[in-house]
């Protein structure tokens, strides 16, 4: 399963530009295509798309999201276990591990480069305690 | 979705071709993942007889079942090959961040055969596989590699990264595969594989999610096994470690231990935390097996008073999913380095005689940057030491370096030659074993090994089923694959209620009888062992016990399988039997594997925690391979539990590509 591009797309490249994997290809002004053997999923492609050309895999076309209000990653530092799967999961590596605390050698994961988080919610699917919450 | 991908990777290096091979449902129903998945491919792969080191041979790095699944501490990643070390089929166990990444990649495991003529890396991202070439990285240390092979396939994301140093460049047959600045997938000499098929690392970098077929009931039994992990329990400051370990050793009786309680331990110290108490309680080896803490009293010991250690870590070490953060990151001149395990503080002190603490940490980082196993390391030095004593090793040998007891520079020095292979580095980087084979005049007898390989720094004068595991396992000379203590911990009688429950408190000399029970004891921990490295368990996470790290219950939930604890057993038994197959495949008498006599109290010590004491090795061994189905005589599994296994019969032990290869092979690149 993979998302998928439309006759709708305008080939404007929006979607190249922010696709992790590099899955989408295409000429400027011309239709893109989603490999599909690549695409992890992360919709993203779907959130910046203006011509609403853009299905998911379950084939329902995705809506177009303003970037400030594509969620992020908030950690529960109380139920966190510092696993670090979190940060795995992360496919634009905007997760990294904090400072230990003074009391607590065990340092946290935080959303390092928020710039960079593109609303995936991988490291919330990841995490084995729930401590991730998509705000 | 299942947390198992159905597909492996296949990297010939000869041809420099990868294909892909999909793997049916009914084998990881039969054999999970990690080692299960690997024996069950690399039993009918590898053909009878191969050189170890030569073409033939397939290394594999696997993923175990439930990594990435929402379960906790199954980050572990297996490698597994035909032990150049042991000749015997070989396997080696490590944490860090390439478990997950190799599923990440769209596989459950990648299996490597043949030869490249240059060095070269393996790199796979969501497109693909790729090889190229490595040839500016060969001779780097592991550190090395790593950070360059970080910066040069710099992506969206950091890559895992398992590597080689010049240990497994220079085939030394104790060498190891590093992950992450130096954790170590260190026994059976597997990063000699890598050397010799020149394949300087495996860099992964990939991003797929991952998943199970249960999420919310993998969420609700993972909150509560985390609960068990993390809660505080004050523990004493580190200089009552000893006096722990004292006490034990005092006691008439023996205790049935609950790894509840090491739990905390590992939390605060790490590994490093029994050091002191274990040389104290008769765990630990003392000068080549042959002293004891009445040698290595308190004074000396205090050297490794796990405070101090404590005192250089900056922050915990976290391998993928883990919990508990048993690691720790250290300053060390000017740079970082993981904090030394228990294994190496033993084998670089205890077991030598030493006290220099900063020497360890020099002797640790020097060893992870080598990729040389730390265990068989300290053990083959502690024969030469012993060597040198006895007259059988001269400064003629070691170029006017003396070699006593006690004498950390001279360790380090050897050290470095071994790395080197230099002078007499160059016998040593073979294992303990070739060297006293090199150097004969009876020096086998204290070269403390089973079937070649050099055992862990756990005394089977102190727990017999070190003795029986380490000489009964198929990878020989293993302390991770069964004790009567890690029975004790796991806990499987309150899952498997056909298996016996050990007395809260028994007399001390009831260890050393050679009984049913102790049989059936140590068949359940193998049975186990197999089935979490099957599933990528952590064994600090099983030894919370099965009880309190619900891995029977995340492996149905994970799967949506509906097994139960009762048939998970038996998938470790097949695992354990097919890995005995191979080395009966490869004409090994299976008696031969049994540890030197010294380490199982033949002759008995005369003083100390462990004195007088013997382990019945031959009567262990037998009811062993009686009580698990093979033949008790041979150690040969039985055609009727082979039948009732359902291991299917070696069919051809050459890969044909139209009987694997399903996919169209990728183009090598050799331009980088
Ligand atoms: S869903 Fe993500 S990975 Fe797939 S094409 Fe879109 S941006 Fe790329
Ligand atoms: S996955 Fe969850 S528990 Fe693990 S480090 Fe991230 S937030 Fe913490």
């Amino acid at each position: 399963m993979a998302y998928n591009i439309d006759k709708k797309c305008i080939g404007c490249g929006l979607c190249v530009r922010v696709c992790p994997v590099t899955a989408i290809r295409g000429q400027l002004h011309a239709q893109h295509t989603v490999d599909a053997a690549v695409c992890i999923e992360c919709g993203v492609c779907g959130r910046v798309c203006p011509a609403s050309a853009i299905q998911d895999a379950t084939g329902s076309t995705c809506a177009r999201l303003k970037h400030e209000d594509w969620p992020q990653p908030d950690m529960d530092d109380t139920l966190c276990v510092s696993c670090i799967a979190c940060i795995q999961a992360c496919p634009v590596g905007c997760l990294g591990l904090g400072r230990p605390g003074p009391r607590d050698p065990h340092a946290r994961p935080i959303l390092k480069m928020p710039d960079r988080c593109i609303g995936c919610g991988f490291c919330y699917g990841a995490c084995p305690v729930g401590a991730i919450t998509m705000k | 979705m299942k947390p198992y991908r159905g597909r492996i990777l296949w990297v010939d290096l000869t041809t420099g071709t990868c294909t892909n091979e999909e793997i049916a449902e009914s084998v990881y129903h039969a054999y999970l993942g990690g080692l299960g998945l690997a024996v069950s491919i690399l039993y009918n792969r590898i053909p009878a007889g191969a050189d170890p080191l030569g073409p033939d041979n397939v290394l594999a790095f696997v993923s175990g079942l439930l990594t990435g699944s929402g379960s906790l501490f199954t980050g572990r990643w297996m490698a597994a090959a035909k032990s150049p070390l042991t000749g015997t089929w070989g396997d080696a166990n490590c944490g860090g961040t390439l478990s997950p990444t190799i599923k990440q990649c769209g596989y459950d495991g990648i299996f490597v055969t043949g030869v490249s003529d240059h060095p070269v890396y393996l790199y796979v991202d969501s497109h693909g596989p790729e090889l190229r070439d490595a040839t500016g990285l060969w001779g780097m240390d592991t550190i090395e590699t790593e950070e360059t092979l970080k910066k040069l396939v710099a992506g969206n994301r950091e890559p895992s990264v398992a590597c080689i140093g010049p240990a497994g460049e220079r085939l030394s047959l104790i060498a190891g595969i590093s992950n992450d600045g130096g954790r170590m997938a260190a026994r059976s000499g597997l990063g000699a594989i890598m050397g010799s098929k020149m394949l300087k690392a495996v860099v992964l970098s990939g991003s797929r999610p991952m998943g199970s077929e249960n999420p919310e009931e993998m969420l609700r039994l993972s909150r509560v096994c985390a609960r068990h992990v993390t809660q505080d329990i004050p523990l004493p400051p580190g200089r009552a470690m000893p006096l722990l370990g004292a006490l034990l050793r005092h006691l008439p009786a023996t205790m049935r231990m609950d790894g509840g309680l090491s739990i905390p331990m590992f939390r605060k110290w790490g590994t490093c935390g029994m050091d002191q108490a274990s040389v104290e309680w008769g765990d630990t080896p003392v000068r080549n097996w042959s002293g004891s803490e009445k040698d290595y009293h308190r004074r000396l010991s205090n050297a490794i008073d796990p405070d101090r250690i404590l005192a250089r870590e900056q922050r915990k070490y976290h391998c993928y999913s883990c919990p508990l953060g048993c690691g720790g990151i250290c300053a060390w001149q000017g740079s970082e380095t993981h904090k030394p395990e228990y294994e190496t503080i033993a084998a670089f002190n205890a077991l030598l005689m030493c006290t220099d603490l900063d020497a360890v940490f020099a002797i640790n980082d020097r060893l992870n940057r080598a990729g040389m196993d730390t265990i068989s390391a300290g053990g083959t030095i502690a024969w030469a030491l012993e060597a040198w004593e006895k007259g059988v090793i001269t400064s003629a040998d070691t170029d006017g370096l003396e070699l006593h007891w006690g004498d950390s520079a001279a360790a380090l020095r050897l050290v470095d030659l071994m790395i080197a292979r230099e002078g007499i580095g160059e016998l040593l980087a073979d294992g303990s074993l070739q060297a006293a084979r090199h150097f004969g005049h009876g020096s086998e007898s204290f070269a403390i090994q089973a079937g070649g390989q050099e055992i862990a720094m756990h005394d089977p004068r102190l727990d017999p089923g070190y003795a029986l595991h380490a000489s009964v396992e198929p990878t020989p000379g293993r302390h991770t694959t069964g004790c009567q203590v890690y029975y004790d911990m796991y806990r499987l009688w309150t899952r498997v209620p056909s298996l016996p429950k050990p007395r809260l408190l028994s007399a001390k000399r009831s260890k050393y009888r050679a009984d049913a029970a102790q049989a059936a004891i140590a068949v359940a921990n193998s049975c186990f062992t197999q089935l979490y490295n099957g599933a990528g368990l952590c064994m600090f996470g099983a030894m919370l016990g099965v009880d309190r790290i619900p891995v029977f219950e995340w492996l149905n939930a994970a799967t949506g399988w509906h097994m139960t604890p009762a048939e998970y057993m038996t998938v470790g038994r097949r695992i354990q039997t097919v890995r005995q197959l191979f080395n009966v495949r490869e004409g090994i008498d299976l008696r031969s594997l049994a540890i030197n006599p010294r380490a199982a109290g033949h002759p008995p010590l005369l003083r100390g925690a462990n004195r007088g004491r013997s382990v019945q090795l031959t009567a262990l061994m037998r009811d062993y391979w009686e009580h698990i189905g093979w033949d008790p005589e041979t150690g040969v599994p039985s055609p009727s539990t082979i039948a009732e296994l359902g291991i299917a019969p070696l069919t051809d032990t050459t890969r044909t590509d139209d009987t694997v290869c399903v996919e169209a092979t990728l183009e090598t690149d050799h331009g980088l």
